[in-house]
Order: C-alpha cells, then structure tokens, then sequence
C-alpha cells in the first residue's frame, strides 16, 4: 500500500503518480508495477474531432468553387473570353482564404490565420489592377494601405495577444490605430493625387481619437496615478 | 413464408422522446451531450463471446433500447433498429463524444475489459436508474450464460418475458399533475475554469471509501450520506470559489439528481429524474463546513418529496405542452431550446453530484460481484463533475472531469482524510511508456 505524501490517499496499484497532486511515488517496499491490474486499459478510443473539421472545410471550399467555376463558364460562354469572371472568382478565393484555415488548423494561431488573409487580400488587388488598362495605383495606392492597415492590426493583435495591452488600454490602443490609420491613409491619397505630403481632413479624424485614446489612457493607469502621489507625497 | 415477409414490411416501432430527454439530443451538437457510464466489476474475468450472447438476449427484453435517433419534421425521435449490438473492448478515454454515425445505430455502447463490463449510455434514452436496470439485467443473464446461478428481482429483468409498456412511459408527461408550477429562481452559479484537456479526454479520478465510515460520520453531523458528500464538496468548491482569483459573491451550487420513481407507482425504465439544487450564496458572509451541512440537509428535506418535486416538473413538463413550441419546426426548437439550456440549465449549478445509492443485487449475483462503477460524462459549462455508487461497504466517489487541473477533486478527497475516511484512489491517468 502506498500513499501520497501530499494528499493523503491511499494510491491504487495502478497509480505510478498521485493523480490529485502529480507527487510520484516512491515505496521502496512496493515499487510502481505497470503490469497492476488498471481501472481503465490502455487501449485509446480515437477521436474524430479533426475529421469533422477538414469535412466542414471541404463542404465550404465546394461552396466557394461551384459558383467560382459557374461564373467563368458563362463568361467564357458568352463573352468568347475570362473578362469580369475574375472578379468573382477572386473575391470567392479571398473568402476562402479567410475562412478555411480556421477548420484546418488544429491549434490556429494569430499569424497561422491572419498573414494569408494578407496576401490574398493583395493579390485580389493585383489581379484587379492587371484587369484595369492602367493599373499602376496597385504599387502606389493599395499596397501602401494594404501594408498600413494590416501592420496596425497585427501590431494590436500582437500586443492584446501578449498581455502587453490590457484592461482599458485596449480601447486607446485601437483609437490610436484608428487615427494614425486615417492620416496614413490621407497621406497616400495625396501623394498620388497631388504628388505631396499633405494633411486635411484627417486631422479632425486624428484630435478625437487621440482624445478619447486619453482619457481611456488615464482610467488605465488611474491605479499607478495613486500609487505615485502616495509613494511621493506620503507623510 | 408469409411470417418472414410480414416482419419485412412491417412498419418500424418509435418512441417519442420522454420530457427530459428531448434536450439531449440539443446539446448533443457542442459534443458534450449528456451521457453517463455504468460497470460491474465482475471477480473472474469476462468471456467476450459470452457477453456477445448475453447482451443479444437481454435486448430483446429492452425493445425501446434497440432503437437510434432520428429527426421528425418538429422532433426528434427513436426508431427501433434492428443492427446486431456489438460488444467492444473498454478504453483509456470512456465516453468519447457520440459521432453522428453511431447516432444512427445503438445510443450506448457494451465494452468489456478483464473482470469489467462496462454500457455508456447516452441520456436521451435512459436515465442512471434505468441503464442500472439493464446492466443488471446484462450481468444477470451473463453469469446465467457462464452456467452461474443467478436470479431476478432487485432491478434484474427477467428475459424471458416481454417488455412491459410501462417501461416505456414518459412518467413526467403522466404524473405532473398541474396544481402547481413552480420553476425555481435561480441566478448564474460560480464555474470552475481550467485548462481544458486536449482531444476530448475525460479525467477520470475515483476515490474507493468505505461506506460505514462514511455513514457513521455523516451521522454525526445528523445527515445523510448524499448531503454529506454534497456539504464537503460545496465546500471544497466555495474555498477554491474564495482563494482562486474567482468572483467570491457567485452562488457555488450543487445539482442533485433525485429518482422521482420513489414517490410514483412508475416502472419506467426512461428517464425519471428530477434536478433539485442546493447551494451557498457566498454573498451573504462567510460559511463554516458545518453550516453548509445542515443548509444542504434542509433544502433536501424542503425540495426532496412529492409535492415540490410535482411542482418542478409541472414547470418542465409546461413549455412542451405549448402549441407554440410543438408547431415549431426542429431547427427553430433546436435553436430556442439551445438558448433556455445556456440561461437556465448548466449556467445554474456549478457542479453536478449524482448518486445512485447502494445497488441491491437478485440472489446469486452479489457472489460474482465486486462493485458497481458510476461515471458522469463531459458537460458543456461545468468542468468537474461527480458520480457516487455503492457495492456492499465499498463507496465510489467518481469525478470526472474535462479540464486539467485536480484542485476540486484534491480538495474534495484530502477533506475526507482529514476527517478520518481513509480513501483509495484510482484514474485513467495516461503514463508514459517507460522502457
Ligand atoms: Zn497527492
């Protein structure tokens, strides 16, 4: 007979650890027998979980092709050519980039999901662009946002993720996004349009959002705050 | 001839669902659908072929067990099934999630493994009560098999009989007799959180105690051993509630099953439990062990009897009867039902403790018997939960839990030492291979 150390019971003589506590045991006089009669055998009854998974992800990829597939067709049909299928098909691929990783996946992480939403993202843009007789804002206008606004949101993620941005610092760190984003997008639009840095509107985007990032800022670090003043001030 | 092709084209037998199975089938999609799993542990090992003979015979006697589910236009439904029952070897990992396949054939499963026979079940068929009738029954006819003496009575059917068709009444729908309705006032109850274990696995730790002990110190405190069981696991789940980083105002609640075909004349053999409730509210001060006691006593004695338990299911049996709802079509009831279960249901407790007493065998089979085993299954909001089932002296105390963490069980078995009942533990536990 051999008991945990640490709980107390009586441990059965299938039990190589304590399975309240994890403490090993160690009974010189009765060492851990593998072959002890066990309450439950060792065979494993297989899961089908990631099955499901992969089915749910074949059903939805059907989904998405069928109509992508029908659209170059008629085109083809009526058209003698590919012309504005590719939109279609493009924008289902984009979905498809957005929603299937998630079932395939067993542990999806951050970047494992968001990074080829990125790239399909853009090369839907590329792919517009390469349609358009010109298409020479792809390099000057999308990519410069595409970069923006997903390095933003992954910064977010990634800081929220990490535990780094917390409480009520979540809502200032978005506003911040959120107006930087603005003026970033201001910015590009007059490179191309007026051929310089120029800002406008998005100023009166930016002031309030700083504003409020404040205020939210503040409630977050109101406990600091106090701790400061009592630290310095204290009698 | 004539009597083959008869049988042919005869149209299959189907059951409706009883009152408190009809969820099941629900929650049934998050993959932690009700089940619970019974075994005898048997003291000479198990002939598998033997089993296979016994389990064909004995469901012949159990015709609304031989039956899978099956989707109505407004409900679901069982359909007798006609497949051969197949007995499988037991597993590490018990009560892996049904898959939408083995819905379609039996809704439990027969396993075998060195002295145990163990059936899961799945609750929309049966509840604890019931399935201890058909292990019994199983058994019974196994060891007759074996050329053991073994009699009936005592929960042990007779399979040479035919099924009564009381066995398969919705007792709710018969008994609640509508003086009153009475659906108790509940708020969201403090849960466990931990790390959930990967792949489905159930924990599985039990606890062998022995019943006198437990009985003698239970009566010092004036209680049964049910409420015994409960207070120190109420307690154990209030201080990890109070030291664990938790909302400390949260109510901590147990959820009691109580066998209602006590207090009626019913020989169902579908479910026939009720749900009473007790608890602590944390809010109103700080409480002791023994106060948690006779707080769990008296709400058993309050809610424990016929005429509260009447009420209760008056309140359950209430929203089926609705023209409403019976006029809803499935996908819509699937949807309002899902969304009563998250407010009302598991939200509500913060564990489930469900005993099944001592199990009282026909003559014969007490000789062949070690003990009997009672195992929850996995539940959507409330990690840990707990089976308790007693053979002559021995108590098994078994948790079974989705997350990884054992502070409940911990708490809960070192109390027990502490007070003076010594108990043995045992688990699923996986170890490493060591070479
Ligand atoms: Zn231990």
């Amino acid at each position: 007979m051999s008991y945990c150390v640490n709980c107390g019971v009586e441990l059965d003589r299938s039990e190589k650890a304590c399975p309240l506590c994890g403490v090993e045991v160690l009974n010189p006089r009765q060492p851990y027998d593998d072959q002890a009669p066990r309450p439950y055998p060792k065979r494993l009854d297989p899961i089908y979980a990631r099955i499901n998974r992969r089915f749910t992800a074949a059903i939805l990829s059907i989904a998405a092709a069928f109509p992508a597939v029908l659209c170059l067709a008629i085109n083809f049909i009526l058209d003698g050519g590919l012309t504005w299928s590719f939109y279609v098909a493009g924008a289902l691929a984009v979905v498809w980039v957005f929603v299937v990783p998630y079932f395939l996946y067993a542990k999806p992480t951050i970047l494992k999901i968001f990074l080829p939403d990125v790239l399909a993202v853009s090369l839907y843009l590329l792919l517009i662009s390469k349609l358009q007789a010109d298409g020479s804002w792809f390099l000057t206008l999308a990519m410069p946002m595409v970069i923006l606004t997903c390095g933003l949101i992954l910064l977010n993620i990634v800081l929220i993720d990490a535990g780094t941005i917390y409480g009520f610092a979540i809502p200032a760190s978005i506003l911040i996004s959120a107006g930087i984003l603005t003026v970033g997008v201001e910015l590009i639009i007059n490179l191309e349009l007026i051929g310089r840095l120029q800002l406008g509107w998005s100023l009166y985007v930016l002031i309030p959002t700083l504003a409020v990032a404040a205020f939210f800022l503040t409630v977050a670090r109101r406990q600091s705050i106090r701790e400061e003043i009592r630290k310095r001030l204290h009698l | 001839m004539s009597r083959h092709k008869k049988k042919t084209t005869q149209p299959k037998e189907w059951y409706r669902l009883d009152n408190a199975a009809k969820i099941y089938p629900v929650i049934m999609r998050s993959r932690h659908g009700g089940y619970f799993r019974l075994a005898v542990l048997l003291h000479e090992p198990v002939d598998p072929a033997i089993l296979q003979q016994a389990l064909e015979a004995t469901l012949k006697r159990f015709p609304f067990f031989a039956v899978r589910l099956r989707r109505g236009l407004f409900w679901y439904y069982l359909e007798s099934y006609d497949g051969k029952p197949m007995i499988e070897p037991d597993v590490q990992n018990p009560m892996r999630p049904w898959t939408r396949k083995e819905i379609k054939k039996y809704l439990f499963r027969v396993r075998y493994d060195q002295r145990r026979i163990s059936v899961e079940f799945f609750h929309a068929l049966t509840d604890g009560n019931g399935g201890l009738v058909f292990l019994k029954t199983l058994t019974a006819a196994y060891l007759r098999l074996r050329g053991r003496f073994c009699g009936i009575g005592a929960g042990a059917l007779d399979i040479n009989r035919p099924a009564d068709s009381g066995e398969m009444e919705d007792a709710y729908k018969r008994y609640s007799d509508f003086r009153v309705v009475h659906r108790p006032r509940e708020t969201k109850a403090f849960h466990l959180q931990g790390t959930i274990m990967p792949g489905h696995w159930l924990q599985i730790i039990s606890g062998v105690l022995p019943l006198d002990r437990v009985k003698s110190v239970a009566r010092s405190y004036g209680i049964s051993v049910t409420e015994f069981l409960a207070g120190v696991y109420l307690y154990q789940l209030y201080r990890i509630q109070q030291q664990g980083g938790y909302n400390t105002l949260a109510p901590v609640r147990l959820s009691i099953p109580v066998n209602v075909r006590r207090f009626y004349p019913s020989k169902t053999l579908r479910n026939f439990s009720l749900y009473v409730n007790p608890g602590i509210l944390p809010a109103f001060g700080t409480y002791t062990l023994e106060e948690i006691f006779g707080l769990v006593h008296h709400f058993m004695r309050y809610t424990v009897n016929e005429k509260y338990l009447n009420a209760l299911m008056c309140a359950n049996v209430g929203p089926e009867q609705s023209i409403w709802l019976r006029l809803a079509p499935l996908p819509l009831k699937n949807m309002v039902m899902r969304l009563v279960y998250h407010f009302v249901g598991e939200s509500r407790f913060t564990s489930s403790l469900s005993n099944l007493g001592p199990v009282d065998m026909p003559e014969g089979m007490a000789e062949a018997v070690e003990r009997f085993e009672f195992l929850l299954g996995p539940s959507r909001y409330n990690p840990v939960n707990c089976a308790v089932v007693s053979t002559g002296n021995q108590l098994l105390v078994s948790f079974s839990s989705t997350m990884i963490e054992t502070d409940a069980q911990r708490a809960f078995f070192k109390e027990l030492v502490r007070m003076g009942i010594p108990v043995r533990v045992e688990s699923n536990t996986l170890y490493p291979e060591v070479d």
